[in-house]
């Protein structure tokens, strides 16, 4: 039996430590770490509530603007009020951007690595001249020695299987993506002034109704990133997918799913977002449930802190005791949230399943078109694993950028009407309680504040990664990214591939994770290596 | 045309070979011209100066207790563009948000890079202090930093985390987050650190100062934070483009107005433009689209030291300010000097009452009164 | 009893005094503009602008007056009273003139011109006045005088009090205690004209002040 450790895990945000036990060229048992600490929800107590918006943004600065806006919409619900209608679309849209840019970049630049062999690609025999010259290029890169970000990969690896000319054609790909991922942040400082960290999104809505050139500035640049996402990312995924269905199967996981839902709609209501909320549980698949706020806990069984009485965010307790790595008591400083007592998988897979089984119109007919396109018609269930979250990734973003423009069409005939409200002006309550549920592009985002006199009294958010990434809970029942992490093959334990492709597949941010932990330890963690 | 641009034909071909349009690199080394305060007649210099380095200069970039931003940052470049930077220009051998390794393999390019030394060192994020807090491999941040800026020829501090510390180091930074500065002091280490304050670095920042030593060969002009004087040399009010407003005296005075939509000065909404130095108004965000201010909201102050306890509220006009012995009161200096004004003009009250009833003002003489 | 009126300012201490008094004024209402713009600008006006042109000069007339007022002092024709300023011999009489202020005792000694709560006062007033200078020089981004750059020469100042938003909030607070100090002034020297009968608060227009005749 081989034990691994993986640590940096590199190609995610934030630094993780996964650790897995292989038996039988199988993983046996895996568990999940995260190694920083920044204490967020400590700093915001006592600040000027409309501060937490951008500090909250500093969570994560590859998700800052969904951070940016839980936090103004908590603030929203505990003032009492609800942005204009122009102030919701541009949140959206920000939104939105920010969604477009961090799918194309997980997808190119975090996750492709893990099938494309980018050493394969010198052998590949391109008729294209454009793709000869990426090939030149890389060539030219590779005999420089200087390999930079590609060095000492796991190339040459059994496990990727992509034919040398697919293999260069991703490579191109990659390239052109660092372009439009760019250019869908660009995009988003159109409104936000700025991305990351995004600037107009307060309480109340937005700041500042754009004028005719903006608009027309967004409309030729959505179009342009529409157009590629069509024509160059969903065929990537398409041309890589059939290579890789075994992969189908691998790192399926409890198939619990929660979405907060995201893309508020006119009528406020959560079920009617674009993407909407709810939840899927493995016992009934795919029967949507409703997702209640009240239902979250966080257990502390297997984390350093003390007690182990599992509590509502709204209620939480942040009280650290650090007792030594321990794979069979406590090994993490993340607390494992559970809905209804049971672990949830959040991110795109999770939302657009929630879609589908809502009837989304948008959601289901890509879904379904991906199923026949696959050959498994009306059989969603193809879809729970890596290759499912990969192609759910590809297809939201998809959704995504075609709303955008729609949403700027919205835009254009309030202004039309003369209707250029984007802010809803408030009061900010001597004492209030406010709950923001929200999407980030890697999973369910909720923050939950507190005020007193005017100033934040607590402030809890439940990210994301840390449905993800949990440890177990007092049952012993494995986290997520554990549980999918079981039965997975590895072929080489000095080289565990599989490994980060599993992993890859829930797009972790480990910053958001741990930002709640306040360890007072001295000591520092042995890890075993191999 | 080569000789007019003075750059060598060979070279050229070697770009084109590249996939760089000749064009897109003129217009590269023109921005970087721009950066360093030189006119357009430098270009083709600059140009000669990349031409002459044929290793790429290695770089390793260290994320401590930072939220990638920084990196997020760089890979949103425009001229050059990411691959560029990455892959043309410099070599960036250690990311981890980008690189290919992992675990064992990355640890294993760490290593060499350190043994081979000579790099560029880029640190995003701050360094957490209280043991434990920040960990990567099972070794202390500040121990990792210490070992990798001895052979570093240059160390840079991007972001307001590196630099001073900024938001996970606001009060009452809670894992005692230090900046690299501090950092390295705290370590006996004793190093020149070029510090790229804001939240998140302006990229362009970053690869003008690269481009700066690659072509100069040493470290760009700093003033007292540590910060490059091209770039934090000037007051983002003096060259805000809403400037005019605010010498007209117009004002905006709530989001969404018609003031707002008018572009009216942001500073009765909290501006913090006036109190600092940097150049986003003339370099801007995102290939140059908007920045904070053009997008209508005010500038909260993300370039400066001290940042962000010394400039919340975000929305306020001065900062909240602690009154030093009373705990747990804050207080604005606005209300400070209304408490301290109300408590004079109390005070003379009293003492005239007390005057007109000792009969002082009527003139007796009040010999023996003690 | 006999009275006489001495001559206690000339001309150019009263003209120094005025000259301080309208900068004070002028900086303390363009100072809480500039602050806090509580009026707007028309379309075409510079009201901003024009807030600090005069703010602005008034500091130069304030920290000017200041250093008229510091050589009247030592170098005045008409009375050079920087004796009057004594720190050592103010402080052996600081207890006289405090317990007199807090009815603790009936009455206090003859004084020259000051007395040692006044000295103190003024001595204050003036350090305080170029404590304000310095932080206004640090977050004025020009050239003072037309020669000094002030982002540079005051940037020490800045990172002596942390930052240039905190020194903001030193130079308004020392606003703060000026006009304290203005309201206090106005009071004693009301207060002094009403129980000594001895003119003190016209004596800055007229320079005549009341003196019991010394036989």
């Amino acid at each position: 039996m081989a034990h691994i450790t993986i640590d940096p895990f590199t190609r995610i945000e934030g630094h993780l430590k996964i650790d897995v036990e292989v038996e039988g060229g199988k993983v046996k048992d895996a568990w999940t770490s995260g190694t920083l600490f920044r204490g967020f929800e400590i700093i915001l107590k006592g600040r000027d509530p409309r501060d937490a918006w951008h500090i909250t943004q500093r969570i994560c600065g590859v998700c800052p603007t969904s951070h940016g806006h839980t936090s103004s919409m908590s603030m929203d619900d505990a003032f009492k009020i609800k942005p204009p209608d122009n102030g919701r679309i541009i949140r959206n849209i920000v939104e939105g951007c920010q969604f477009v840019h961090s799918h194309i970049l997980w997808f190119y630049h975090l996750n492709a690595l893990d099938y494309v062999d980018v050493v394969s690609a010198l052998k590949a025999q391109p008729k294209e001249s454009s793709l000869k010259r990426v090939q030149e290029k890389l060539k030219a890169f590779v005999e420089s020695g200087q390999l930079g970000p590609f060095a000492n990969a796991y190339w040459g690896h059994p496990a990727y299987k992509l034919p040398p000319d697919i293999n260069l054609l991703a490579v191109a790909h990659y390239l052109e993506a660092l372009d439009m991922q760019a250019k869908a942040s660009h995009l988003s400082a159109l409104f936000g002034g700025r991305m990351p960290m995004t600037m107009t999104s307060p309480p109340g809505g937005a700041i500042h109704i754009p004028t005719v050139d903006d608009m027309a500035n967004y409309f030729f640049r959505i179009k342009e990133l529409q157009n590629w996402i069509d024509n160059v990312y969903i065929p990537d995924v398409l041309a890589v997918a059939p290579y890789y269905l075994d992969y189908a199967g691998i790192g399926k996981g409890h198939a619990n799913f929660l979405a907060w839902g995201v893309f508020e709609d006119a009528s406020f209501d959560p079920k009617k977002r674009l993407l909407p909320r709810g939840a899927i549980f493995a016992e009934d698949f795919p029967k949507v449930h409703n997702a209640k706020p009240e239902d979250v806990t966080e257990h502390t069984s297997h984390s350093w802190y003390k007690g182990t009485k599992a509590l509502n965010p709204a209620v939480g307790e942040t009280d650290p005791e650090y007792t030594g790595y321990d794979s069979n008591k406590k090994y993490t400083w993340a607390k494992a949230p559970r809905l209804k007592d049971k672990p949830m998988e959040a991110g795109a897979l999770s939302r657009m399943l929630v879609a589908y089984a809502s009837g989304q119109p948008t959601a289901k007919k890509l879904i379904d078109n991906t199923l026949s396109a696959i050959g498994h018609t009306g059989k969603p269930q193809i879809l729970l694993g890596v290759i499912g979250r990969i192609a759910a990734r590809a297809l939201e973003c998809k959704m995504v950028a075609d709303a955008m423009y729609q949403w700027g069409v919205e835009i254009v005939e309030n202004i039309k009407k003369g209707n250029t409200d984007v802010y809803t002006p408030y009061e900010i309550p001597d004492r209030a309680k406010g709950i923001g549920l929200w999407e980030a592009p890697r999973g369910a985002l909720g923050h939950w504040i507190e005020l007193e006199g005017k100033r934040i009294k607590n402030y809890q958010c439940v990210v994301p990664t840390t449905w993800n990434v949990c440890p177990r809970d007092e049952k012993g029942v494995r986290g997520p990214i554990e549980e999918a992490l079981v039965g997975t093959p590895v072929l080489n334990p000095e080289k565990p591939l599989e490994v980060l492709r599993v992993v890859h597949s829930f797009d972790p941010c480990l910053a958001c994770t741990v930002h709640v932990i306040h360890p007072e330890t001295n000591r520092i963690m042995k890890f075993k290596v191999s | 045309m080569e000789k007019k641009d003075g750059v060598g034909k060979q070279f050229l071909e070697a770009l084109e070979f590249q996939g760089i349009k000749r064009r897109d690199f003129l217009k590269f080394c023109g921005a970087t011209a721009a950066f360093l305060g030189l006119s357009d007649l430098y270009i083709p210099k600059i140009a000669r100066a990349i031409e002459k380095a044929s290793k790429r200069q290695p770089v390793v970039w260290l994320n401590f207790a930072s939220d990638s931003g920084c990196t997020e940052s760089l890979i949103k470049a425009t001229y050059p563009n990411a691959a560029e930077i990455v892959l043309d220009i410099l070599s960036v051998d250690y990311n981890e948000t980008i690189m290919a390794a992992a675990g064992k393999q990355a640890e294993e390019i760490l290593e060499k890079s350190k043994k081979d030394g000579g790099y560029i060192l880029i640190i995003e994020g701050g360094i957490p202090t209280k043991k434990g807090h920040g960990m990567i491999s099972g070794k202390e941040m500040i121990d990792i930093l210490k070992d990798f800026s001895g052979p570093a020829v240059a160390i840079l501090a991007v972001g307001s985390c590196a630099t001073f510390g900024g938001v996970p180091s606001a009060k009452p930074n809670p894992s005692e987050i230090v900046g690299v500065t501090e950092a390295l002091k705290r370590v006996g280490v004793n190093k020149p650190v070029i510090n790229l304050d804001l939240c998140p670095v302006n990229v362009e920042y970053l690869i003008g100062v690269v481009v700066n030593y690659l072509l100069l060969g040493k470290l760009p002009e700093l003033d007292s934070f540590g910060r490059p004087k091209m770039f934090y040399g000037q007051c983002i009010h003096d060259n805000c483009e809403r400037r005019a407003h605010f010498d007209a005296g117009r004002f905006v005075e709530q989001f969404g107005s018609n003031e707002e939509a008018l572009g009216y000065c942001l500073y009765k909404m909290g501006c913090k433009g006036p109190m600092t130095y940097s150049a986003c108004p003339k370099i801007l965000y995102n290939d140059r689209i908007s920045w904070c201010i053009k997008a209508g909201a005010p500038f909260i102050g993300c370039a400066e030291h001290g940042w962000p306890d010394k400039f919340a509220g975000f929305y306020e006009r001065l900062p909240d300010v602690k009154i030093p012995g009373i705990a747990g009161v804050e207080a604005t200096a606005d209300k400070i000097g209304a408490i301290a004004g109300v408590a004079t003009a109390a005070g003379i009250a009293v003492h005239a009452i007390a005057t007109a009833a000792s009969g002082r003002a009527k003139g007796e003489k009040k010999g023996g009164e003690e | 009893m006999a009275e006489e009126l001495k001559y206690e300012w000339n001309f150019a201490f009263r003209l120094d005094h005025w000259v301080r008094v309208s900068a004070i004024a002028i900086l303390v209402f363009t100072g809480f503009y500039i602050h806090w713009p509580f009026f707007g600008g028309g379309p075409d006006s510079f009201l901003m602008a024009w807030m600090r042109f005069f703010h602005f000069v008034s500091a130069y007339a304030l920290v000017l007056g200041l250093i008229v007022r510091a050589y009247l002092a030592f170098n005045s024709a008409f009375d050079r009273d920087w004796k009057d300023f004594g720190i050592f011999r103010n402080l052996r009489d600081l207890p006289d003139i405090i317990g007199y202020y807090l009815f603790i005792k009936g009455t206090h000694k003859d004084y020259r011109k000051y007395n040692p709560l006044q000295a103190f006062a003024y001595l204050f007033i003036g350090l305080l006045i170029i404590f304000t200078a310095f932080t206004g020089a640090a977050i004025y981004n020009g050239k003072a005088f037309g020669v000094l750059n002030t982002a540079e020469s005051f940037m020490w100042v800045n990172t002596l009090l942390g930052g240039e938003s905190y020194t903001r909030i030193w130079h308004f607070l020392s606003m703060w205690v000026i006009i304290i100090f203005v309201g206090v002034h106005v009071y004693m020297s009301i207060l002094q004209t009403a129980v000594g009968k001895d003119r003190t608060f016209t004596s800055i227009l007229t320079g005549y002040k009341l003196k019991k005749k010394t036989p």
